[in-house]
This record gives structure tokens, C-alpha cells and sequence, in this order.
């Protein structure tokens, strides 16, 4: 545990040591805060509408003056202010009282909304009625009692904004957030198994080590460093919810940090993460050691990185609500990316056990091979069976 | 040295054969290596020493044979008393020599300030005193050597095994290093170190053990090895079939030689050890043969490398 622990430390210090590791590291928040500037600088925002100009005409001060803080109101409500002018204006509202005691309404010019011209003509009706009984001898008392006769329409509330919507988007970015960190420690275990092999420095480690102290030596200097740009991305991912850009990409920063705020689901997203690097991980650290030089390392690791790429490819299907993934949780080398996918319930506990027993199968099997990769010394093996069964096959 | 009591041998091998296709390996190796001793492993190129010194250290593991260290079967905490020097010589070049020698010491089991004061010390003894905070890649090849062998010996290992120490240094990193060994064994500890250099084993061995195509074919004292070396001479002639005529008659056997003193061929002549050296010259005068070159083969261990190696080829 100890030569782990200090083959762990100088990985990070080999990392840590360089320049370019801390350009890389911040440079993922400052894209991510330049994007949000950018598109926030880009992107059309609704001009806030011009003020309405109306002019209202009408031989009762009374009437025009609840025609006025009817218009008014209904401004407020439609967001657009209102300016009351002498004709000519856009909108002329004529108000005229008949004998018979009817109100009419005529308008020219350009035309109200239906909404405006409904709440116009209720205040209108009101107020002639007011007057008339007013006049026809009401007490206060009566008219009080008369207004306060309400006709309130009860509408179903409206259907609630989608949350299934929210949780895909969440579910879908936190799984990004391990394929974006997973590649990127991915290529940097690669690196750091190759640089060992090509500058001759791992048969003095191994000479010092046990194979498998030197792989997972590695994974944890190497993971410990992708921990660490993942917090600050989640740091700036914070930063970025907590301030005014929050709100822009739909609010993808906060859809994120929600999809951690449930502890148990950060604790499965965590035992998702460590479990995933183990198997990716012990995967490249077997091919850089059997790889000699670093191209023939890209080479080796391709197929690796274009199984991740289907990952994105099935990730992003289901996002689109392709579905029907479920059954590749089975699939070791993508149980952590469906699992993290699913939506709560659709994968089972007994399934996503066996997909987790899976997972660490496959890494025992990859540290296996890593370590005999690892003690490798490049010369052909002698084929010993097929050299006895020659031998057996000459002395019959 | 560790704590640990040093036992009688810290390495004993036998029988140890590691195959790999192509016929290359070691087949048939035995010997050991006695406490405080310095034991050279001499053979050819792909004799089987790297093969053999890959094993001791657990970084190939033999098909058969077996390896004891300091009484014991090998293992991990076994190994963990060596220091080892490999072949394929390489250090990280962004780290830094007093960093990669205390790494290794804290591999060992060196607690942290130990290993870098030890590592410090061994800085300043190479003269790189000033120089503790620089990089690998700021060094000359050749320090960066000397760094890699202070890691090996940096734990104060029990025995010391070094794959080629010297290739790669000049005369004077040569000396340096030989003069950490010899600090190093007078602290008690054991090396076996392999070579190619005949006249680097004589100086420095007490023993030696001569492999040739996969087989142990001598272990013993230099000053034994040396008395097999054969009576003989090294010949170039301009007439190689006159040559070979005329060693014939005094009753001895010419071989081409590897190598060629200009555009001839230069044999080595072996003689019955009846007939002195004087006699094939007189014979080659009385045939009028040009002589290029004319060098007694001496009685020390290039020569009876020679003799050892042939004797193997003939069984």
C-alpha cells in the first residue's frame, strides 16, 4: 500500500510539475465562463414592446376615465405601457352613451388585443351600471353589495413543466461529465505508462515493485488528478449556476448540480465513476505496457477510445429518446454510462449488481493482463505446447 | 546493509533454464555468489546474462531451475535486498536526482528524511553535490547514469546486481563508479555484475563465471579461469592457406578470429603445448609467409574466456 501511495505521488508530481497541466485545468472554466459571455453577447433578446398609443374620445368624463385605467391595466398585464393622447393616435377609442342608455364602443385605427377590448368592455359595462343605478336612487350600501356579486371561473391548474424533461438533461450531462473526465484520464494513464516504457524507467520500478503496486500506483495518481479537474469544472459549473449566466444553455449548470444533490445518487455516481477508471483504466495501462513506443500505444488504444465513442454515440440516442438501452447494462464496458443514463426504477438492483460484479471481473481481468504485459520483455515466448506436441508427433 | 543477518549466499542458482523462441535464453545456469564477494557474469552477446540477471531480479520468470537468495527460495521480500541495475538504462527527464534517488530508497523501504539525506550523501560522494535540484534531462548522459546506479545502492542493498555498469562511461565515471563499489562492498555487501569487458572483470573480480549459449561453463577464481586460457597465438597473414598448411604440420588447429587487421584475416592458432610460439615463426619465415600480426594469446581471462566458450561450442 505504501509503494501505491508513493508511485501514486509521483504520478501526480509528474503531472503537476508541468506548466501545461494547469493551463489545461483552468482552461475549462474560463471556456466554459467564454461561452456563456459569448452566447449571452450573441444571442437575439426580445426588444421590450413600444407603449400603446390610444386616444380616447368619450362625452362622460366618467366613462373615459375608467376607459383610460381599463386600457391601463390590461398594458400592464400584456407588459406594454400605455399613452393616453389627444386624436389622432394609433388607436382611437370613440365612447359614446345612447338614450336608451347603452354604451357604445367604436375603434379605428390599429387594432386591440381581445383580451384588452374584453377588459375595456367589463369596466365600461360596470361603470354604466354603477351610474344608472346611482341615479335610479342606490344607497352605497346597495352598490357595494351589487359589485360584490363575482363570477370566478376555475381553470385545471396547468400541467407541470416536464420534470421527466429535467431529469434526462441532468442525468444525460452528469454522464457526459464521466466520459469528458474518463477520456481525459484515459489519455493521461496512456501517457503515463508509455513514457515509463520508452524512457526505460519501469524495469527499474518493477525491480523495486510489484506489478500490480505499479498499476494501481498509477490509477490512483492519475485518478486523484482527474478528481481534481472534475471538481473545478464542478466548481465552475457552481460559479457559474450561483451568478446571472446561470439561467443561459437552459440552465444546464444548475440541472447538473442538481442531479447531485440527492447524496445517494452522489454516492452511486461516485462508485460509478471510481469503478468505471479502474476498468478503462487497468485496460490502458496493459496496452501502453505492451505497446513499445507511443504510436504503436495510439494504435493499440483505439479500439478502447472507439468503444467510448459508441458510448457517446448510445448516450446521445438515448438522450434523443431513442431508448431500449437498459439491456446494455449487461455490457461491462458500458454498464456505468447506462446506469447513469436510466431514469430511477428502469434498471433494477439485482441487474445493476451484476453489472457492477461485472465491471470489477473486468478489471481483475485487465489488471491480470496488465501485469503480464507489465513483465514483458518484448521476446516471443517459446511456444512450448506446440513445440511438445512437434516432439510427440515425431517420436510416434 | 539491512538489518537483516546476511546469510552464508546471498544467491544461489540452479539449473535455471528460460526459453524464448528463436533459441534464445539460458538453458542450464548454476552458481553463487559468496557473501562480501565480487562476481563477474561474463559471456558474449546473447549468452544469457540479461536473461539470467531479469530472473534473479523477478522481472522474467525462468521456465525451470531455481533461484535462492540469501537462503531462501526467491521472493518479493527477498528481492527487496537487492539493488539491481538494468540493462535498458533510463530515468524519468523531468525528474529530479536527488527526488528519483530517494524515490527508490523510500521503494525500498527507506523512511522519507533517511532517503534523502542518503540520497544527498551519495549526490555529493559522485561530485553532483551542487547540483541535488536539477532535472535528469539537465544532465550529462553520463551522470545520469551515475543516478541510476545511486538508486540502485541507495537502500544499502545486501547484493548488488549491475547489467553492463560501465557501458556507456567514460574512464573517469568509470573509476568514480568503481570506486562507489568498492565503498560499497567493504560495507560487507555482495555484487555480481555483468560484462563484456574482459580486462573491467580481471581488475575487479574475485570470481568469475563464464556463460556461453545459455550454459554456466566455468565459475571460480579469476586466477583459475585464467589457467584455461590456451597455448596458442594470434596470427595475421597475407597467405591464409599456406597459413593453415603450416600449422597443420606442427600439429595444431587455426581459427578464423571475428574481426580482421585490415584487408586479412587474423586466426587464432592453438598449439600443442610441446610446441613453443618460436617454432610456428620459424615455420612461417621458412615458407616466406608475410607476417601482419603476431600476438601470443596471454594466460589470462579474454584468453581462457576464448578457450571456456569454444569448449562449450565442441560439446
Amino acid at each position: 500500500m505504501r509503494r501505491v501511495g508513493l508511485i501514486a505521488g509521483r504520478e501526480i508530481a509528474a503531472y503537476a510539475g508541468v506548466p501545461s497541466f494547469w493551463v489545461a485545468l483552468f482552461m475549462g472554466p474560463v471556456l466554459m465562463l467564454l461561452t456563456a459571455l459569448a452566447a449571452q453577447a450573441v444571442l437575439p433578446h426580445p426588444a421590450a414592446p413600444l407603449p400603446r398609443q390610444v386616444a380616447v374620445l368619450a362625452s362622460d368624463p366618467l366613462l373615459a376615465q375608467t376607459a383610460a385605467t381599463a386600457l391601463r391595466a390590461a398594458g400592464k398585464l400584456e407588459g406594454r405601457g400605455l399613452i393616453l393622447q389627444s386624436a389622432p393616435a394609433a388607436t382611437t377609442v370613440r365612447i359614446e352613451t345612447g338614450a336608451s342608455g347603452m354604451v357604445g364602443v367604436d375603434l379605428s385605427g390599429d387594432p386591440l388585443p381581445q383580451a384588452t377590448l374584453a377588459m375595456l368592455s367589463d369596466d365600461l359595462d360596470v361603470a354604466a351600471r354603477r351610474e344608472r343605478l346611482r341615479q335610479a336612487g342606490a344607497t352605497p350600501a346597495i352598490l357595494a353589495a351589487a359589485e360584490s356579486s363575482r363570477v370566478v371561473v376555475r381553470e385545471p391548474p396547468p400541467p407541470a413543466p416536464a420534470p421527466a424533461d429535467v431529469g434526462r438533461t441532468g442525468r444525460f450531462a452528469v454522464m457526459m461529465l464521466l466520459w469528458m473526465t474518463l477520456i481525459g484520464a484515459l489519455g493521461m494513464l496512456l501517457q503515463a505508462i508509455v513514457r515509463e516504457r520508452t524512457n526505460r524507467a519501469l524495469e527499474s520500478l518493477l525491480a523495486s515493485a510489484r506489478a500490480y503496486e505499479v498499476i494501481f500506483g498509477k490509477l490512483a495518481g492519475v485518478g486523484a488528478l482527474s478528481l481534481l479537474v472534475l471538481g473545478v469544472w464542478l466548481g465552475a459549473g457552481a460559479a457559474m449556476a450561483a451568478s446571472p449566466l446561470g439561467s443561459l444553455g437552459g440552465g444546464l449548470p444548475a440541472i447538473l448540480l442538481g442531479a447531485f444533490a440527492d447524496p445517494l445518487a452522489l454516492l452511486r455516481a461516485a462508485a460509478i465513476y471510481v469503478l468505471s477508471f479502474a476498468m478503462y483504466g487497468t485496460a490502458l495501462i496493459g496496452l501502453g505496457a505492451i505497446a513499445r513506443d507511443v504510436p504503436s500505444a495510439q494504435n493499440l488504444s483505439r479500439p478502447v477510445f472507439g468503444v467510448l465513442l459508441l458510448v457517446f454515440f448510445v448516450g446521445l440516442a438515448d438522450f434523443a429518446g431513442a431508448g431500449g438501452f437498459p439491456w446494455l447494462a449487461w455490457v461491462p464496458l458500458f454498464t456505468p454510462f447506462v446506469c447513469l443514463m436510466a431514469p430511477p426504477g428502469e434498471i433494477g438492483a439485482a441487474q445493476m449488481a451484476v453489472g457492477f460484479a461485472g465491471m470489477i471481473l473486468a478489471t481483475a481481468a485487465f489488471a491480470w493482463l496488465a501485469t503480464r504485459a507489465m513483465m514483458s520483455d518484448g521476446a516471443r515466448p517459446r511456444r512450448v505446447w506446440v513445440e511438445r506436441t512437434h516432439d510427440r508427433r515425431a517420436r510416434a | 546493509m539491512s538489518d537483516a543477518t546476511v546469510p552464508a549466499v546471498p544467491l544461489r542458482i540452479t539449473g535455471l533454464a528460460k526459453q524464448y523462441a528463436g533459441g534464445r535464453g539460458v538453458s542450464d545456469v548454476s552458481f553463487a555468489v559468496p557473501p562480501g564477494s565480487v562476481t563477474g557474469f561474463i559471456g558474449a552477446n546473447g549468452a544469457g546474462k540479461s536473461t539470467t540477471l531479469r530472473c534473479i531480479v523477478g522481472l522474467t520468470r525462468q521456465d525451470a531451475g531455481q533461484i535462492e537468495l540469501f537462503g531462501r527460495p526467491a521472493d518479493f521480500m527477498g528481492r527487496q535486498r537487492l539493488g539491481f541495475l538494468p540493462e535498458e538504462r533510463g530515468l524519468a527527464p523531468r525528474e529530479r536526482a536527488r527526488d528519483v534517488i530517494a524515490f527508490h530508497a523510500r521503494l525500498k523501504g527507506v523512511p522519507r528524511g533517511k532517503a534523502y539525506q542518503q540520497a544527498d550523501r551519495l549526490l555529493e560522494r559522485i561530485g553532483l553535490g551542487g547540483r541535488l535540484r536539477a532535472r535528469i534531462s539537465e544532465l550529462s548522459k553520463g551522470n545520469a547514469q551515475r543516478v541510476q546506479i545511486l538508486c540502485a545502492i541507495v537502500h544499502k542493498p545486501d547484493l548488488l546486481i549491475l547489467d553492463e555498469p560501465f557501458s556507456g562511461l567514460d574512464p573517469v565515471a568509470q573509476a568514480e563508479v568503481q570506486s562507489l563499489f568498492s565503498e560499497y562492498r567493504s560495507g560487507g555487501g555482495a555484487i555480481l555484475f555483468s560484462t563484456h569487458s574482459m580486462s573491467a572483470a580481471e581488475r575487479l573480480c574475485d570470481q568469475v563465471v563464464v556463460v556461453a549459449e545459455g550454459r554456466s561453463v566455468f565459475q571460480g577464481a579469476v586466477a583459475d579461469a585464467a589457467a584455461h586460457a590456451p597455448h596458442g597465438v594470434y596470427v595475421t597473414c597475407a597467405d591464409d592457406a599456406a597459413l593453415l598448411e603450416v600449422v597443420a604440420k606442427l600439429g595444431g588447429e587455426a581459427q578464423a578470429f571475428p574481426g580482421k587487421m585490415g584487408e586479412f584475416l587474423r586466426w587464432r592458432v592453438l598449439l600443442p603445448k610441446t610446441v613453443p610460439y618460436p617454432a610456428l615463426m620459424r615455420a612461417m619465415a621458412d615458407r616466406q609467409l608475410p607476417i601482419h600480426g603476431f600476438d601470443p594469446i596471454q594466460p589470462d581471462l579474454e584468453g581462457a574466456f576464448w578457450s571456456l566458450a569454444a569448449r562449450k561450442e565442441a560439446a
